[in-house]
């Protein structure tokens, strides 16, 4: 073969392949040594520059180029072979620069082009999910972000802090006060539930990854820090990504106990899912065992035993809980009975609220103790309920401190600071009795306040609209005189307590009447006038306190027919001397006062009393108590008793919640909630409502079951309903499994629901594994578990009323 | 020569031996950081453009010769085993993805297209030079135009000549037809990277069928012009294959410049559009 190329520098061209430039007669083998200059143009102008020696001019012309020319240069120097001037190209070095630099052209202004595009839209990594379509600017998320075109690049050297960006995840989604903590649980709970399953798990061998994981990358300041939504949620993956999506690892890398998976490895359940002790008191063996035999052998049509789980329990309203049917459904036909009071031994009885409790009084009078009238005969003592009331008088703390178990109906040995006390008692009684029969009932909430009570209990259930017709008798019966007395002794003046032989002597001049009465008309403090402002006189029968010995209106003179009816004249209201509602009686006060001794001064004049014959009226004897039997308010003797109207009586279940509140040792409530949960208290309310103790020792009575529609904070999330289908024959037995020998009523006697005998066994975890496993139905971490505790919500609309103006 | 392939070949595996592992060891801590909570599109996107800043500086490297920066062989080795790596990287940085968005869809096929290319530069570049290593002569890019046209006008000559010489036209017929368009520039590119002789072939059998037509002294004229397009076609083979050597580094190296823009741009947009997740 022939060979072209020599490397001889006389023979070959010195090659300069990194010039820009190159001869444009190079593809015509015909390049010219001078080559283009470094912008590309042609500097061809001759072959040789001639040297001039001495007087003659000889050629240059290298021996490559074919050596000196025969015609030599011209005269004055120049060369006579003029070079061909060409268009200079690019070397291929030239041009991939150009390429280059075009492409580089290219790349800026696509950038440029989309970040102008329709607000940097194009520069989103991806379509975010159907969800967040609406989210169109992108500051909508990335707080940091500024508005306009080159706003992002704002954010490019802004200081991003951690969890900026989730607050306004969070506008929208409601995760709660812990959100960015782990699990959403508040303090170092996550943490100490991660101890409790490392404990469980028994210390078994971590995974090699997870131990390697660990060492590199620790989570601690996960679980300090607060963790951005976008840690687990990640947008911009498309419109039908899966934003929850988590993998087993993801969850293990926080926890302190890690395993390969559900079916290998996962700690074992303890007492899942019975973590408290439920709060209605259903044992549900006794029953099973006991009960519902025996209620079926009545063969009573009104009680029907459950048959079936089914006959108790549904599905609950998100239908992944089960919940129990309602007290109606359930427990109403053996249970109501026990609430009203109807099967006690005893018959149904009232709670005593109000009482004027028992005094020695004898020993006040003859120590001329100045408490006014007080009923000798009562034996009544002080209620729960008034311990608390009176307990916003700071001194009462003291006197009932000091007076301690003393027997208040023997008072003769008392010291003279006992007796003091008794007498700051007996009048607290009375301005409770006068405060409550006069004052606005809301007064009795500043009491309760003052008492330290809690006070976000309407008073209206707490006094159960306690009709002020009770009060007023019980003051008309038992202590006539009150207002006049209330009124002296605030006004500093010794009441003392009347004498017996007093009244009598009333009763006496009442027996025997003026035949008639002054023709002028009365003055308004006349013995026998009604008319005055004051109308406190003996026989007065007007309006205003008409607390007169002879008063017709209120019921509570001595002549009156009041309720207890220990007054002279009975109040069938067809008596003599009778007030009552026809009011046409002679003596009577009503509003027509046309009687004799009416304030009335025309009628006075004409009238004349004469013995009239009461009508043959035979009032039958009603016991108030089974009068009330129904529930509601009642008097029966010195005391004002309310009888619960049935299951979920409105005042029951006001004072219990109420003096809960405040039932720690000692606390102004405990009294009173005592006495309505005791074993014998009426209601029988925590026979079946457990009581729990909150962690400052106030109690809590649980009302109802667990409500399913609220319970949100669980880790857990199973669900009933994919299971029913799976479960075959043994139905709810599958999972679980009555435990005949758990004491179940004795962890009712401590406050702490935790501490639990469940009548079910716990599930074992492996009926689970049965069917979640890899194989089967799976067993991914979300397949049984929340990340998130607590509910996660849409805030609601603020949308306001449009101004109809407009 | 077989010891210096063996030494080449276990140097082969060595490095895609430690390519592999490396890799592997990488995508195994990618995992774990993932799963640790972590974005392992930080992690293996820094490592990404370290490794494409490590290529892009055997660019430097040439550029810059005077600079002690170590062997250009060296260089080759860690770019086309870094670029292995790197190519990884980049599967795992896209999830082995598509990406949606404008901006990462066009950063992903820029990186697809230099990585594409330099996987054609490399095989180009270690199969071409024993080829050329295989013809007579290695001739240099530069001067195969001049020797075209000079291999051109003397076969022009010789074809006039045989006119002058042996008053005949058959040859100069032969080179107008024939010899003419195929001696004027670079022909049968595609069949000399192919490696096919089949054009040669049919000027040569052509050559051979003319000589039955010639006397002696036409038959020397046409042996000499035969010799030529030989030659010619060798310069035709070198032009090829010296073209792809250098061609794909016009696909290359532009893309690499966009690569990079597009990738600093993508990592402004990520630290601008971070949401502070770790």
């Amino acid at each position: 073969m022939r060979i072209l190329q020599q490397f001889d520098f006389r023979a070959s061209n010195y090659e300069r392949p990194n010039q820009k430039w190159i001869c444009g007669r190079t593809q015509l083998g015909d390049p010219c040594r001078i080559g283009p200059d470094g912008k590309g143009c042609c500097q061809a102008t001759f072959e040789c520059e001639p040297r001039r020696d001495d007087d003659r001019w000889e050629c240059t012309r290298p021996p490559i180029a074919g050596g000196a020319c025969d015609m030599g240069p011209l005269p004055d120097g120049t060369c006579c072979r003029t070079i061909p001037t060409c268009t200079p190209r690019r070397s291929l070095r030239a041009m991939r620069g150009l390429w280059v630099r075009w492409a580089t052209a290219l790349t800026i202004g696509f950038l440029a082009v989309i970040i102008a595009f329709d607000g940097g839209t194009l520069f989103m990594p991806g379509p975010m999910t159907d969800g967040h379509s609406s989210l169109t600017t992108c500051s909508d998320c990335h707080t940091s972000v500024k508005s306009g075109p080159f706003g992002w690049m704002h954010s490019v050297f802004a200081d991003i802090r951690p969890g900026e960006d989730s607050k306004a995840c969070l506008t929208c989604h409601v995760v709660g006060v812990n959100s960015g903590k782990a699990h959403g649980l508040a303090g170092d709970k996550s943490a100490k539930m991660g101890r409790m399953i490392a404990a469980r798990a028994g210390g078994k061998p971590h995974p090699m990854s997870a131990r390697i994981q660990k060492s590199m990358f620790p989570m601690d300041r996960f679980v300090k820090n607060d963790i951005s939504c976008a840690t687990c949620h990640v947008e911009h993956k498309g419109r039908t990504s899966d934003l929850k999506a988590m993998t087993d690892a993801e969850c293990q890398s926080c926890h302190t106990a890690q395993f390969a998976s559900f079916s290998s490895g996962h700690p074992e359940f303890s007492n899942y899912p019975y973590t408290r002790r439920t709060r209605i008191i259903f044992d549900h063996n006794a029953h099973i065992s006991v009960h519902f035999p025996k209620a079926g052998a009545k063969n009573d049509p009104a009680i029907k035993p459950p048959e079936s789980c089914a006959d108790c329990h549904e599905l609950g309203p998100n239908r992944r809980l089960m919940a129990t049917k309602s007290f109606d459904q359930t427990c109403s036909a053996c249970h109501v009975n026990q609430i009203t009071g109807a099967e006690r031994a005893s018959g149904p009885r009232g709670v005593p609220f109000l009482t004027i409790p028992g005094l020695d009084v004898e020993t006040l009078r003859d120590r001329k103790i100045a408490i006014g009238e007080w009923p000798e005969d009562s034996e009544a003592e002080l209620t729960p309920f008034m311990v608390m009331l009176l307990s916003a008088d700071p001194s009462f703390k003291d006197d009932l401190a000091l007076l301690g178990t003393r027997d208040l109906l023997d008072l003769t040995d008392a010291s003279d600071a006992e007796i003091a006390a008794v007498e700051r008692l007996a009048w607290g009684v009375k301005s409770l009795l006068f405060e409550m029969s006069t004052e606005d009932p809301a007064r009795l909430k500043e009491r309760l306040t003052a008492a330290k009570g809690s006070g976000d209990i309407p008073i209206s259930r707490l006094i159960a609209a306690l009709p002020r017709d009770v009060l007023m008798g019980a003051r008309r019966d038992w202590m006539p005189n009150l207002a006049q007395e209330i009124a002296d002794h605030a006004a500093g003046r010794r009441v003392l307590i009347p004498v017996a032989p007093d009244i009598e002597k009333f009763a006496n001049a009442l027996a025997d009447p003026p035949s008639s009465a002054p023709s002028s008309p009365p003055a308004k403090d006349d013995v026998l006038s009604g008319g005055g402002d004051d109308k406190s006189d003996i026989l007065s029968g007007g309006g205003g306190d008409k607390s007169g010995i002879l008063s017709g209106g209120d019921k509570s003179g001595i002549l009156s027919g009041g309720d207890n009816k220990p007054a002279i004249l009975s109040d069938d209201k067809s008596d003599i001397l009778s007030g009552g509602d026809d009011k046409s009686d002679i003596l009577s006060g009503g509003d027509d006062k046309s009687d004799i001794l009416s304030g009335d001064s025309n009628a006075v004049e004409t009238i004349k009393v004469e013995a009239v014959a009461p009508p043959a009226r035979v009032e039958p004897e009603v016991d108030a108590e089974k009068f009330a039997r129904l529930g509601g308010w009642y008097r029966r003797d010195y005391g004002i008793l309310f009888h619960p109207t049935g299951h979920v009586d409105r005042f029951l279940v006001s004072w219990l919640d109420y003096a809960g509140r405040t039932a720690k040792a000692n606390g102004p409530g405990a009294a009173v909630f005592k006495s309505l949960t005791g074993k014998n208290a009426q209601g029988s309310c925590a026979k079946c409502h457990s009581v729990d103790e909150r962690p400052d020792g106030s109690k809590q009575v649980n009302w109802g079951p667990r409500a399913i529609g609220q319970v949100h904070d669980r880790l857990t999330a199973f669900s009933h309903a994919p299971h029913f289908g799976v479960v075959g024959a043994k139905g709810c037995l599958t999972c679980h499994q009555i435990d005949d020998k758990a004491k179940y009523q004795a962890s009712y006697a401590q406050p702490d629901p935790k501490k639990i005998a469940s009548n079910f066994s716990p599930l074992p975890r492996a009926v689970c594994t049965d069917c979640h496993n890899a194989k089967f139905a799976g067993e991914t971490c979300l397949t049984c578990h929340n990340y998130h505790a607590g509910r996660i919500e849409t805030p609601f609309l603020t949308t306001k009323i449009p101004d109809h103006k407009r | 020569m077989a010891t210096s392939l063996t030494v080449a070949s276990r140097r082969r595996w060595r490095n895609l031996a430690i390519t592999a592992v490396a890799v592997a060891a990488f995508g195994w801590i990618s995992i774990l950081y993932a799963d640790a909570l972590r974005q392992h599109e930080f992690l293996d996107g820094w490592a990404l453009a370290a490794g494409m800043i490590v290529l892009a500086g055997f660019n430097m490297r040439k550029k810059l010769p005077m600079l002690a920066l170590g062997k250009a062989s060296t260089w080759t080795q860690i770019h086309i085993y870094l670029g292995y790596f790197t190519v990884c990287m980049f599967l795992l940085h896209t999830d082995f993805e598509i990406p949606i968005g404008a901006l990462n869809w066009a950063l992903w096929a820029v990186f697809l297209i230099v990585a594409l290319s330099g996987l054609v530069g490399l095989f180009l570049s270690t199969s071409i030079p024993p080829k050329l290593e295989r013809g007579t002569e290695r001739i240099l890019l530069e001067r195969i135009p001049g020797f075209r046209a000079q291999l051109a006008r003397e076969v022009e000559e010789l074809a006039m000549r045989s006119v002058v010489d042996e008053a005949s036209l058959t040859i100069s017929h032969f080179y107008t037809d024939t010899l003419h368009h195929f001696m004027r520039r670079q022909r049968n590119r595609l069949d000399h990277l192919r490696g096919s002789p089949r054009q040669l072939s049919r000027i040569r059998q052509d050559i051979d069928n003319l000589k039955r037509y010639l006397d002696p002294k036409g038959v020397e004229i046409l042996q000499e012009i035969e010799d030529r397009v030989v030659a010619k076609d060798n310069l035709d083979f070198h032009y090829a294959h010296y073209m792809a050597l250098r061609l794909w580094l016009f696909v290359h190296i532009p893309a690499t410049y966009s690569l990079i823009i597009l990738a600093c741009a993508h990592v402004a947009t990520v630290y601008a559009f971070s949401t502070g997740a770790p």
